[in-house]
């Protein structure tokens, strides 16, 4: 891609703490450059093309993202915080916390950089100017879901944000964190967050990532998780739309008896491309993951699935599953699957699949024959299928809203 | 109510009716017998609009209207319902499930009221009673893990669910025990009145002993051979198919 673009990419937001990550994150890009074709990783998620628009700052319209706040998020009582464009909102959040959590803004730490990073987790970096770090303190059980909504306003102009946010579980506690990922807008625009999750001994964290974009944005998300001992971390991504999204999920278990549980759901139509990367890495023994990804592509839409699983030397006793089921409503539509399994360890219990199909004809003919239309029965069929996934979300208000953008999406 | 007249169908290039005439008049009880591969379940098919099978010829009218002008589901919001051979399995959508949906799209297409959700469940526990089907049942993924008796039984609910006015009821008694059949046989009499007709497919004369039909045809690789009352049923019991296969073979 031409290096003007990610000159404009890297345009550096006013100077604050952050300096120092910022030079150094820009320095990691610059070297590496944006992936493109040639990048194994991002093959079929070519952005580089799509990136070659002049993305300028835009605060957002204050107006039509609480008209977008009202209309489109009903079922959801309370959003905590709400970030436009990456910066927070103080009119459109809440703020209203249970007992259990800090919230803090994010502390600037240059030796966070990795240099093995995801090229758009660099870039994120090389635009950090603020971020908010999320505590769910030692031994509290959180039962109210917090919600973080980030909207991407491009009612303007193009617009690039690139929120970053560290959620920390602490020993012990339990809770349960949505970050939802909505647009406003008509031009076109890109997300590009960075989530880091920490989740410390005996903690329990659920974590929910649900993108309802509209088809001109562009998302990219770097979700990396650690695991420690005896914590479980739950995993729901789910993905509704958007001109093209790559959600990057990276866990490690890297103490012994923790366990990770991913499930994904996506839908798509007309031309949008949703891909999903996954990595569980197995550091330790006696650790379980488990991993299931649901996909229902329409149109000429695509989707990709990677998940990989790495089982290292030391983790003996491992049990890592791994499933991707999808289904093409349209000849149009593609998926492109791959499980990467690599184990070095000799006592472990793996297994992975996928399948793809369409909806079962014998299965639309009945439905049809007790009367109902066409549509409808796809809608029943489509929801069992996603239902899997869907009955995952334990909190009835988050799931009831998931629910209500998968049947928007059906309906078209 | 339904005039079947030189119906012609094929699947995949291959003929399969060749030829059916039938006509069947309110109240009235058909029974449909015929070796395996004969054309029963084609036949039962076709009529529910299933769209692998291609109709070459003939014409079908239910209740004065081309019913293969019809969608599947419009035919059955007409008021015809398949009581299928092969009850097909459907992972994560139960019978109260998809039957809220069926009932109010049927009730709405007849002109009647929408069912509320207490309303549908007044109307299904009156229903689960003439089948003797277990609400539990109902809510379980469709025909996943049924046994053979508790999927025909489910079958015979949707019908009594839906009020048809012509019910085809497709080897409903295959692999049924007697109590099974017995239970079957007693929904289906139950609902049987003046306005509605049903035509009983079998293979065996044993349903008829309890579904007791006004007329019996017997289907023949894709023709109606020989029509008679019930006493037909009984000598094809007694005689097997060949006398007919071979009376056929000559003519
Ligand atoms: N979907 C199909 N594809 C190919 N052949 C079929 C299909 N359905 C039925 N047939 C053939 O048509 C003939 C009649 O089948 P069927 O109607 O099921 O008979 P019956 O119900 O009387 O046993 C058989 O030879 C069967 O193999
Ligand atoms: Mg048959």
């Amino acid at each position: 891609m031409a290096n003007s673009v990610l000159e404009r990419l890297l345009q550096k937001p006013e100077g604050n703490g952050f300096d120092a990550v910022r030079e150094k994150a820009t320095s990691l890009i610059k070297e590496k450059g944006l992936p493109g074709k040639k990048n194994e990783e991002y093959k079929y998620t070519n952005l580089s093309r799509l990136l070659e628009k002049n993305f300028t700052d835009f605060e957002g319209n204050k107006e039509a993202n609480l008209e977008l706040l009202k209309s489109k998020i009903p079922t959801l009582s309370t959003i905590q915080l709400v970030y436009v464009n990456g910066n927070l909102s103080e009119e459109l959040s809440s703020y209203t916390l249970p007992k259990g959590i800090e919230l803090e803004a994010l502390a600037a730490n240059a030796d966070s950089v990795d240099e093995n990073a995801d090229e758009f987790a660099l870039l994120n970096a090389s635009n950090l100017k603020n971020g908010t770090s999320i505590t769910f303190t030692k031994g509290f059980l959180v039962e109210t879901p917090i919600v973080i909504l980030h909207i991407t306003d491009s009612s303007k102009n193009q617009a690039a944000s690139h929120p970053r946010l560290a959620i920390k579980a602490e020993e012990n506690a339990q809770a349960t964190i949505v970050e939802l990922f909505l647009g406003n807008g008509d031009a076109t625009s890109f997300t590009n967050a960075v989530t880091e999750i920490q989740c410390k001994g005996h903690s329990l964290l659920t974590y929910i990532k649900v993108g309802n974009e509209n088809d001109n944005q562009l998302h990219v998300g770097n979700t990396k998780v650690d695991v420690a001992g005896n914590a479980v971390f739950n995993a729901i991504t789910a993905n509704f739309g958007g001109q093209m999204v790559r959600n990057n999920l990276r866990i490690a278990l890297h103490e012994s008896y923790s366990e990770a549980h991913l499930f994904g759901l996506y839908m798509s139509d007309e031309k949008e491309h949703i891909d999903n990367h996954t990595v569980v890495d197995h550091q330790m023994p006696n650790c379980d993951s488990n991993e299931l990804y649901k996909g229902i592509m329409n149109g000429s839409s695509t989707g990709v699935f990677n998940g990989k699983i790495y089982v290292q030397q030391d983790a003996q006793k491992t049990n890592a599953f791994q499933s991707n089921k999808n289904i093409l409503l349209s000849d149009n539509a593609a998926i492109n699957t791959k499980p990467q399994l690599e184990i070095w360890a000799d006592d472990v219990k793996c297994s992975h699949g996928c399948t793809t199909g369409k909806l079962d004809k014998e299965q639309l003919f009945y439905l049809k024959s007790r009367g109902i239309d066409e549509q409808s029965a796809k809608t029943l069929l489509i929801t069992a299928f996603a239902n899997e996934i869907l009955e995952q979300i334990k909190s009835k208000e988050v799931r009831a809203y998931v629910q209500n953008l998968l049947h928007n999406k059906i309906g078209g | 109510m339904l005039k079947i007249k030189d119906l012609k169908a094929s699947v995949e290039g291959k003929e399969i009716l060749k030829g059916i005439s039938l006509e069947v008049n309110p109240g009235e009880v058909h029974a449909i017998m015929g070796p395996n591969g004969s054309g029963k379940s084609t036949l039962s098919s076709v009529l529910a609009g299933r769209e692998e099978y291609s109709v070459d010829g003939g014409s079908v009218e239910f209740l004065g209207k081309d019913l293969l002008e019809f969608a599947p589901e419009d035919r059955a919001r007409e008021g015809l319902f398949m009581a299928f051979q092969y009850p097909v399995e459907i992972p994560g959508v139960s019978t109260t499930n998809f039957l809220k949906t069926a009932v109010n799209q049927v009730r709405e297409h007849r002109g009647l009221p929408q069912l509320d959700a207490v309303q549908f469940l007044q109307t299904m526990k009156e229903k689960m009673k003439i089948v003797d089907i277990d609400q539990s049942l109902l809510k379980r993924s469709l025909n996943e893990g049924f046994s053979g008796g508790e999927k025909k039984r489910n079958e015979i609910f949707q019908m009594a669910m839906l009020e048809p006015k012509l019910a085809i009821l497709d080897e409903t008694d295959s692999g049924l025990d007697i109590d099974a059949l017995k239970i079957v046989a007693h929904g289906v009499n139950t609902l049987k009145s003046p306005d509605n007709a049903t035509i009983v497919i079998t293979h065996y004369q044993r349903l008829l002993d309890y579904i007791v039909p006004d007329f019996v045809h017997v289907l023949l690789n894709g023709k109606i051979v020989k029509s008679g009352t019930k006493e037909l049923a009984y000598e094809l019991e007694e005689r097997g198919y060949d006398w007919i296969k071979a009376e056929h073979a000559n003519a």
